[in-house]
C-alpha cells in the first residue's frame, strides 16, 4: 500500500479465501448471470466540468431551432447560463461544473413553457436532456409548466473512455478508509490497493489529477500530497479508450475539488478508533513463525488505533465572484504488530502522524473568466516501517516526507462556442527514508540462514540498494488548451492544447557504514540480555575469531570519486506534447471521437543527456453509436496509443549508482580478500577492477561505469483495442459488457552485457570485455521483447436506482507478459530471460467488486462494500549463486514445483505448476444516520460507523515463492489480512 | 500451502502451435513424430543428484573440506593425486571422495559388478547425427549447435530408488535422426516418439562412466595440484540433456566389458600406513594403468596393502605384478589382501 497511507490499513489485495471460496464461488456466479451487460458511462478526459446537450422538438418531432434555453445551479453557477439551439435544433452548454441541482428552462411563445429539473451533471460527462414541447393551452398561460425528472448521466454518447465517475455523495456512503487515492479500486480493470495495476499495466503508471493538475510522484507512481477527503467533490476515474488530450498508460484519476460558493459552509468530523474497536491479530499457532505472525508471542495482543479530526469550510469573499475553500486533517496512527526475532518477543509500534491541508481560491470576476489557486500540502510520519520479524530492532526504518503542491487555473470564454483553458501548477516532495535511530555508521547484517537483518537497516528495497535515502522530486505543469466548435457534416467539439512538463529529481543515497555483511547466521552471545531486542550477539567481524564460521560476504559502497560515502545523483526530464481531438457528433446516434497526438521526453541526468530524445505518437479513434436512438443502448469502441517518453524514474535510472564491490569470505585464510598496498590499502577488494588481484573472490556492480543507455530506443508505449455495449435496464441504471486487449511494449530492462554464465546461470565463467574482468556492466534497453499483454472482459452495473446506488463489477482477465515491473531482471542474466514469460504478477484472473449504498427514507443509509479476487501468481525463485542480487529460476513466471512427498522434483519440467497466493474476499460496511431529525437541526449532525474487514479475517494475503534448500519458507504466509477494525465517525456540517 | 494447478501456459501455446502445425506440413499430417525442436527447460538443479554426485560444500566435515582447498574453494570436486607407472597421476574420485561403493548384491551371481543390462541410466549418444546450426553465442547461448549432447532418460537423484545402483556409470544407445539440427532433441521422450525419425538402437552399444555433476561447484585441477581458485572447467566436464534440461558430466572414458556382459574393474592398491588410509587420500592410490593402456578402467578394484614400518605416503608408486622382481617402489601385488573398496575415477583421457 501507499507508506503515505500506512496509518490505514485495507485489507484489500490478495487475501486467503480459504473459508469463503464457495461462497465467493456462487457470487461470481450471480455476478454473471445477473450482469449481463454492464455501463461504462464515456467521458471527456482532463476536464473539470461536464456538459448538458440535447435537442429541441416541436409538437410534430421536427427538431426546432433559434430556441432559447436557460440553465440554472443554485450550488455551482452564480448566473445563469443561457443557449439557443443550432439549426439542426441542438443545444449544448459545455464547461459545466458537475452538480446535482441543475435546472434547464424553455420558454418559447405559442409553446408550453418548461422548467426541467434534477438534472445532474457529472465530472467529464454529457447529460443528455431532450426538450419535447407541446403547443400552450389556455389553462397553462400564466404558469410554466413543471416536469420534475432526474437526469442522471449514466450513459455517455459524447466519448468511449472507461471508468467511472464517484460523486462526493457516493464516496461518503461507500464503506471505504476516506483516503483520496483509494477510489480508484472500485472500478472495473482496476485493481485492489492505493497504487494498482490497471488493465495490466505496471502501478507506476497511475496518475492522480488534482483539478487537472498532474500530481502524481514523479518516480514512483504514487500520489505526491494526498489531501483531505472532504475536500474533493468528484473523482473520475478513467481505466481505458482515453481521449488524445490524456497521454496515460495506466488508470487516472482525476479529483475535483471543491470551490466554495455564495453560502458558507463548514464540514467538522471526527474519526475515532481506539484500540478496542480493533481487533488484535493474533495468528493461529499453527502458522510458522515468520514475516507478521504473532507465533508463539507472550505479549499481550497488539494494538490498532486511529483518531482523525477534519475541519473544511468554504464560503464567499466577494459574493459571486470569489470564493475560499479551506480544509485540515490530522491523522493520528498506531499499529502494533508481534513480532519475533532472536527469541525476542515484541508489540512493535508502528507509528504514523499525518497532517492534510488545503486552502483554494475561485475567481469568477465575469461569466467568461474563472480563476483558480489552490495549495496544498501534507507532511507523514512514519516509524518502524518495516514492523515485521525479518528486522530485528535497530534495524527497523523510518520515513519522513511532506509535500506541497500549488495549482493555477484560468478559463476563458471567448463566446459560447470558443474556450480557453490553463491548467498550471508545481508539486514538490521531500522523502527521507532513514533507519529508526539514525545509525549512519553501524553496518547491518543479513543472516541468510534465518533471513533476518540486525544491528542496523538493510537494503530499503530490491531496487534500492542504500539504508538511507534523502529525495526531492519537483514537477512543474503547463498545459494550455483551446476548445472550439465546428459545423460540417454534423457538429464537431475540437479540443487542441500544448502540455509541458519539467521533472528534476535530486536523490542522496548510502549505506550507514558503507559496508553491509551477508552472513551464515550470528553467533549469540550469552551475556546479553534476552529481553534487550537491541543486542543480539556478533555477526560476521574479521577481526573477531568467534565469528569466522558465519562469514560469508561483505560489499563495500563507493560513490563516483571511489570514496566509501553517500552518492548524490540528480535527474530532470522534460516533456512536450500536444494533441488535437474532435468529437464529432455525425448524427444523434453517432459520434466520432478522432484524435493524435505526439509527445517527446528529454531525459537528462549527471552524465547529460540519458537516452537521445524520445518521441512517440498517439493516435486515438473512439465511436459510440445509440443502437436505437433512444439513448438507452450505447455501442463503444476504441483503438489507440499511448507512450511513456518522459518517465524522471527512467532519468535517475541512468545515473551512476553506488558502487558495489562485494568481498567473498575466504575460508583458507580465514579473511576476506583485502588490499595490501596502495590508496585502497585495507579495502576489502580495490574498487578499481582493473586493480584486481583477487579473481572472482572480488565482484563489481553499479558505479560510473556500470551502466549505459542504448541509443535510439522506442519508447515504453501501450496499444489498446476495446470496444462494448451499454445498455440501461432502469431509470438512471446501466448494465454493460466491456472488452479490452492491451499490449504494452518495449518496456525498460537493464540487460547486462559483460558476464558470461555457465548453463545454470548461477556461475559466471567468463566476461566478454577481459578489461571489465569481475564486473557487470548494465546497459539499459527497451526491447520489443520486454512486454505485457491483457485481455480482459467487464460485466458491470452502475446507477441509483430508487433509493439504491450500485457501482459493481465483474473482469475476467488474463495479464501475462516478461516483465513484472522496469528493471525487474528479465535481461540481467540470459539464462534466466526464458522463464520471464508468463502469468504476470498483477494477473488477477477474477475480480469481483462492488459498493452498494440504500438509503432509507428515516435517514439510515447502509452501505457494503464486497471484494474478491483470485490469487495472483507467484514464481518460485532461488539465491543465484552467481550473484546474489538476483534471484534463479527453473521454471516459467508464475509456476513452480509443488511438493511431493516432501521434495521437489526441480529435474522434471512435467510438475511445472501454477501457483497463486490465496484468493482474497473481504466485506466492508457501513452506516450512516443523521440526527438532524431527532434534534430538529437545520444543520447535518451524522453519525457514522464503519467497519472494515466485517468477516474479520486474517487469512494469508500473500505467500513466499523463494526456495532454500535449508529452512525453505517456499509457501509460508508473508503477509496477512489486517483484523477487523471499527471506526466511529462524528460530523457536524451545513 | 501455496496453490497450484496444471500449467496452461498460453504463451507456450501460442508459440508451440505454429511450430507444431509447420512441423505437421513438414512430416506429413497424420504422422506421429514431430520435427519441433525440444523445449530448453534450462539447467538441470544439481542438488537434486544423489549425494554421491554433489560437490564438497561448506557443511562438509572437515577432513573433506580440506581437499578443496589449495585449488578450490567450496562447493568443490577435489581431486586427488595417485600414482601410475612410477608417476603421478590426477583424477576425480567421482563418488564423493570416499564413499564407499557396495556393488556386490547385484548383476551376475557371485560378480561384484553389475551386469551392463542392470545399469539403471540409459544414455542416447548421437554427436554428430545431427545438421549443424549457427555458431554459440557463449553470453546468450547456454549449448551449441555444432553437435548434440547426449540425451539421459534418468539421473541419479536423491529421489530415485535406485538403490545401491547409484553409479556412473552409464549404458550408450546409438540414435538415428534425420532433419534435426544439433540440439534440436533434448528429452528421451522425443526420442521414444521418433521425432526427427529417431530411432534407438536395439541394446546398448557400450558402457561409459558419465558421472552428473553440479557445473556450478568449483573443480580442482587435473593437471595441478595448486592451480589458482577457481580452477578451469577441466576438459572432462561435458553437458548433457535430461527432460529438456541442461546438465553437465565428467566423463571417465569407456568401461570395458566382458564376454558375459559383465563390466570390468582393474585392480589397484591402496596403500596403509602407521593410520589407516582413505580411499581419497592423496598418495594413496595405485593405479596399475592409465587411460591409454591395455587393461584400462575407470572402474578400479582397490587392494590393501600394509605398509611395512619407514615406507610412507609417496614410497610405493608403482604396482608389481605377482610373480614378477618388485622394485623399491613398487607394490608387491601379491602381498595385497582383498579388496578394500571401489572407486570410479576421471583422470585425463
Amino acid at each position: 500500500m501507499n507508506a503515505h497511507n500506512a496509518d490505514r490499513l485495507e485489507p484489500t489485495m490478495q487475501t486467503s479465501f480459504s473459508r469463503s471460496s464457495r461462497a465467493a464461488q456462487l457470487a461470481i456466479l450471480f455476478a454473471a448471470v445477473g450482469m449481463l451487460l454492464a455501463p461504462r458511462a464515456a467521458r471527456a478526459a482532463g476536464e473539470l466540468t461536464g456538459r448538458v446537450n440535447g435537442y429541441v422538438y416541436d409538437p410534430t418531432g421536427s427538431p426546432l431551432s433559434e430556441v432559447p434555453l436557460t440553465l440554472t445551479s443554485e450550488a455551482v453557477l452564480q448566473q445563469p447560463l443561457t443557449r439557443t439551439t443550432g439549426e439542426d435544433g441542438k443545444f449544448e452548454f459545455g464547461n459545466v461544473p458537475p452538480a446535482e441541482d441543475f435546472v434547464l428552462e424553455v420558454n418559447v411563445p405559442g409553446f408550453t413553457p418548461i422548467r426541467q429539473t434534477g438534472i445532474k451533471v457529472r465530472l467529464g460527462q454529457s447529460t443528455p436532456v431532450d426538450v419535447h414541447l407541446t403547443v400552450q393551452t389556455d389553462a397553462q398561460a400564466v404558469a410554466t409548466f413543471q416536469i420534475i425528472e432526474k437526469v442522471n448521466p449514466v450513459l455517455n454518447p459524447d466519448s468511449a473512455q472507461g471508468g467511472a465517475v464517484i460523486t462526493y455523495e457516493k464516496a461518503q456512503t461507500t464503506p471505504i478508509f476516506h483516503q483520496v487515492e483509494g477510489m480508484a479500486q472500485q472500478v472495473a480493470g482496476v485493481g485492489p490497493g492505493n497504487t494498482p495495476s490497471t488493465r495490466g499495466g505496471l502501478r507506476r503508471y497511475g496518475k492522480f489529477y488534482v483539478d487537472g493538475m498532474d500530481t502524481t510522484d514523479i518516480t514512483d507512481g504514487s500520489i505526491t500530497a494526498p489531501m483531505t477527503f472532504d475536500a474533493v467533490d468528484n473523482f473520475e476515474i478513467i481505466t481505458g479508450a482515453m481521449d488524445a488530450q490524456y497521454n496515460s498508460m495506466g488508470m487516472i484519476t482525476n479529483a475535483v475539488t471543491k470551490n466554495g460558493s455564495n453560502e458558507f459552509k463548514y464540514d467538522v468530523s471526527l474519526t475515532l478508533q481506539p484500540s478496542f474497536a480493533a481487533s488484535k491479530s493474533q495468528i493461529a499457532a499453527t502458522q510458522p513463525a515468520y514475516y507478521g505472525t504473532f507465533y508463539g508471542n507472550p505479549q499481550p495482543g497488539p494494538d490498532t488505533s486511529f483518531y482523525s479530526p477534519t475541519i473544511s469550510f468554504g464560503g464567499p469573499i466577494i459574493k459571486d465572484q470569489l470564493f475560499y475553500f479551506v480544509s485540515y486533517q490530522q491523522n493520528f496512527s498506531t499499529r502494533e504488530n508481534g513480532t519475533t526475532v532472536d527469541n525476542v518477543f515484541q508489540n512493535r509500534n508502528k507509528q504514523t502522524t499525518t497532517s492534510l491541508g488545503r486552502i483554494k481560491l475561485t475567481y469568477q470576476p465575469t461569466t467568461a473568466d474563472r480563476v483558480s489557486v489552490a495549495f496544498n500540502f501534507d507532511r507523514n510520519i512514519i516509524n518502524n516501517n518495516q514492523d515485521d520479524s525479518s528486522v530485528s530492532q535497530d534495524a527497523e526504518n523510518k520515513i519522513h516526507r511532506g509535500g506541497q503542491f500549488g495549482i493555477l487555473n484560468y478559463d476563458h470564454n471567448f463566446n459560447d462556442n470558443v474556450l480557453f483553458q490553463l491548467e498550471s501548477g508545481v508539486t514538490y516532495k521531500k522523502v527521507e527514508l532513514n533507519p529508526i535511530f539514525d545509525d549512519f555508521s553501524t553496518p547491518s547484517h543479513f543472516d541468510i540462514n534465518s533471513r533476518t537483518t540486525r544491528f542496523n537497516n538493510g537494503s530499503l528495497s530490491s531496487t534500492v540498494v542504500g539504508n538511507f535515502q534523502h529525495e526531492s522530486k519537483w514537477r512543474a505543469q503547463f498545459d494550455p488548451t483551446i476548445s472550439w466548435k465546428v459545423k460540417a457534416l454534423g457538429t464537431h467539439q475540437m479540443k487542441a492544447g500544448f502540455q509541458y512538463a519539467f521533472l528534476y529529481d535530486s536523490q542522496t543515497q548510502g549505506v550507514s557504514g558503507n559496508q553491509r555483511f551477508s552472513d551464515f547466521g550470528f553467533v549469540s552471545d550469552p551475556t546479553v540480555n534476552p529481553n534487550q531486542p537491541l543486542t543480539h550477539g556478533y555477526g560476521c567481524d574479521p577481526t573477531n575469531a568467534i565469528t569466522f564460521a558465519t562469514c560469508n560476504q561483505v560489499t563495500t559502497y563507493y560513490n563516483s570519486q571511489l570514496q566509501q560515502a553517500p552518492l548524490t545523483t540528480r535527474a530532470w526530464t522534460r516533456t512536450y506534447g500536444v494533441f488535437i481531438q474532435d468529437r464529432w457528433t455525425v448524427n444523434k446516434q453517432l459520434t466520432i471521437i478522432p484524435g493524435f497526438r505526439i509527445d517527446t521526453g528529454r531525459l537528462q541526468g549527471e552524465q547529460g543527456l540519458v537516452t537521445t530524445p524520445l518521441t512517440g505518437i498517439g493516435p486515438r479513434l473512439s465511436a459510440t453509436f445509440d443502437l436505437f436512438a433512444d439513448r438507452k443502448t450505447l455501442i463503444v469502441a476504441h483503438a489507440g496509443r499511448a507512450n511513456d517518453v518522459g518517465n524522471i524514474f527512467i532519468a535517475q535510472h541512468g545515473n551512476p549508482a553506488l558502487l558495489q564491490v562485494t568481498a567473498k569470505w575466504n575460508n583458507a585464510n580465514s579473511a576476506f580478500p583485502t588490499v595490501a598496498s596502495g590508496p585502497y590499502a585495507g579495502a576489502y577488494c580495490s574498487p578499481d577492477p582493473s586493480q584486481n588481484t583477487f579473481g572472482s573472490s572480488c565482484n563489481y556492480a553499479g558505479g560510473p561505469a556500470g551502466r549505459s543507455f542504448a541509443s535510439g530506443q522506442t519508447p515504453p508505449h501501450v496499444d489498446e483495442l476495446s470496444g462494448g455495449i451499454h445498455h440501461e435496464v432502469a431509470p438512471e441504471t446501466v448494465i454493460g459488457i466491456d472488452v479490452t486487449y492491451r499490449h504494452y511494449g518495449n518496456m525498460w530492462e537493464d540487460q547486462e552485457v559483460n558476464r558470461i554464465y555457465d548453463a545454470s546461470g548461477q556461475k559466471i565463467v567468463g566476461y566478454a570485455n577481459p578489461a571489465l574482468n569481475g564486473q557487470s556492466v548494465l546497459q539499459t534497453v527497451a526491447r520489443s521483447d520486454a512486454y505485457r499483454q491483457y485481455a480482459g472482459m467487464d460485466l458491470t452495473v452502475q446507477g441509483t436506482p430508487g433509493r439504491w446506488d450500485l457501482l459493481a463489477s465483474y473482469t475476467l482477465s488474463y495479464n501475462t507478459g516478461t516483465v513484472g515491473d522496469y528493471f525487474d531482471g528479465y535481461l540481467l542474466n540470459p539464462r534466466m530471460a526464458q522463464f520471464y514469460d508468463g502469468a504476470s504478477p498483477d494477473d488477477r484472473r477474477h475480480q469481483l467488486k462492488g459498493s452498494v449504498t440504500y438509503r432509507t427514507a428515516f435517514g439510515l443509509d447502509l452501505g457494503i462494500r464486497f471484494q474478491y479476487n483470485s490469487g495472483t501468481p507467484l514464481w518460485e525463485s532461488f539465491t543465484n549463486t552467481g550473484d546474489p542480487t538476483q534471484r534463479a529460476y527453473r521454471s516459467p513466471r508464475g509456476t513452480g514445483i509443488p511438493f511431493t512427498n516432501g521434495a521437489q522434483l526441480f529435474n522434471d519440467p512435467s510438475q511445472w505448476s501454477s501457483i497463486n497466493n490465496p484468493a482474497f474476499f473481504n466485506i466492508d460496511l457501513q452506516a450512516r444516520y443523521g440526527l438532524q431529525n431527532i434534534f430538529g437541526l437545520r444543520q447535518k449532525a451524522e453519525v457514522i460507523l464503519l467497519v472494515v474487514n466485517a468477516l474479520n479475517s486474517v487469512d494469508a494475503q500473500s505467500l513466499t515463492d523463494s526456495f532454500a534448500n535449508t529452512n525453505s519458507r517456499f509457501g509460508l504466509t508473508s503477509f496477512r489480512t489486517s483484523p477487523l477494525q471499527a471506526e466511529l465517525m462524528l460530523r457536524f456540517r451545513n | 500451502m501455496v496453490q497450484a494447478r496444471a500449467m496452461r501456459n498460453s504463451t507456450l501455446l501460442q508459440r508451440a502451435l505454429p511450430a507444431l502445425l509447420a512441423g505437421c506440413l513438414a512430416a506429413g499430417c497424420g504422422s506421429d513424430s514431430s520435427t519441433t525442436p525440444d523445449r530448453y527447460n534450462g539447467a538441470i538443479d544439481p542438488s537434486g543428484l544423489d549425494a554421491k554426485f554433489t560437490p564438497i560444500t561448506s557443511a562438509a566435515s572437515t577432513a573433506l573440506k580440506a581437499l578443496c582447498t589449495g585449488g578450490a574453494p567450496t562447493p568443490c570436486y577435489p581431486a586427488q593425486t595417485g600414482y601410475a607407472h612410477g608417476t603421478p597421476v590426477r583424477f576425480y574420485n567421482v563418488l564423493n571422495a570416499g564413499s564407499a561403493v557396495k556393488t556386490g548384491t547385484v548383476g551376475k551371481s557371485g560378480s561384484l559388478f553389475p551386469l551392463v543390462s542392470t545399469l539403471q541410466t540409459q544414455v542416447f549418444n548421437f554427436p554428430n547425427n545431427c545438421s549443424k546450426g549457427r555458431s554459440i553465442d557463449p553470453r546468450f547461448d547456454a549449448f551449441t549447435f555444432d553437435f548434440q549432447y547426449p540425451v539421459f532418460r534418468s539421473l541419479p537423484l536423491v529421489n530415485t530408488a535406485f538403490g545401491v545402483n547409484v553409479l556412473p556409470l552409464v549404458s550408450l544407445f546409438s540414435v538415428s535422426a534425420s532433419g534435426n539440427t544439433c540440439n534440436d532433441i533434448k528429452s528421451a521422450d522425443s526420442i521414444d516418439a521418433g521425432d526427427f525419425g529417431a530411432k534407438a538402437s536395439p541394446a546398448p552399444v557400450g558402457v561409459q562412466l558419465w558421472a552428473a555433476v553440479d557445473a556450478s561447484a568449483n573443480f580442482a585441477s587435473l593437471t595441478s595440484a595448486t592451480t589458482p581458485s577457481p580452477a578451469p572447467v577441466p576438459a572432462q566436464l561435458h553437458q548433457m540433456w535430461i527432460h529438456g534440461l541442461q546438465g553437465s558430466y565428467l566423463d571417465g572414458g569407456k568401461v570395458p566389458v566382458d564376454a558375459n556382459g559383465n563390466i570390468v574393474a582393474m585392480n589397484g592398491v591402496i596403500l596403509n600406513g602407521a593410520t589407516f588410509a582413505n580411499a581419497y587420500d592423496n598418495q594413496a592410490v595405485i593405479l596399475p594403468a592409465v587411460p591409454g593402456d591395455d587393461g584400462y578402467s575407470p572402474v578400479v578394484n582397490l587392494y590393501q596393502f600394509a605398509m611395512p614400518s619407514g615406507r610412507t605416503l609417496g614410497s610405493y608408486t608403482d604396482i608389481c605384478p605377482v610373480g614378477a622382481t618388485c622394485a623399491a617402489n613398487q607394490v608387491p601385488f601379491g602381498s595385497t589382501t582383498a579388496p578394500f573398496n571401489t572407486i570410479f575415477i576421471v583422470s585425463p583421457q
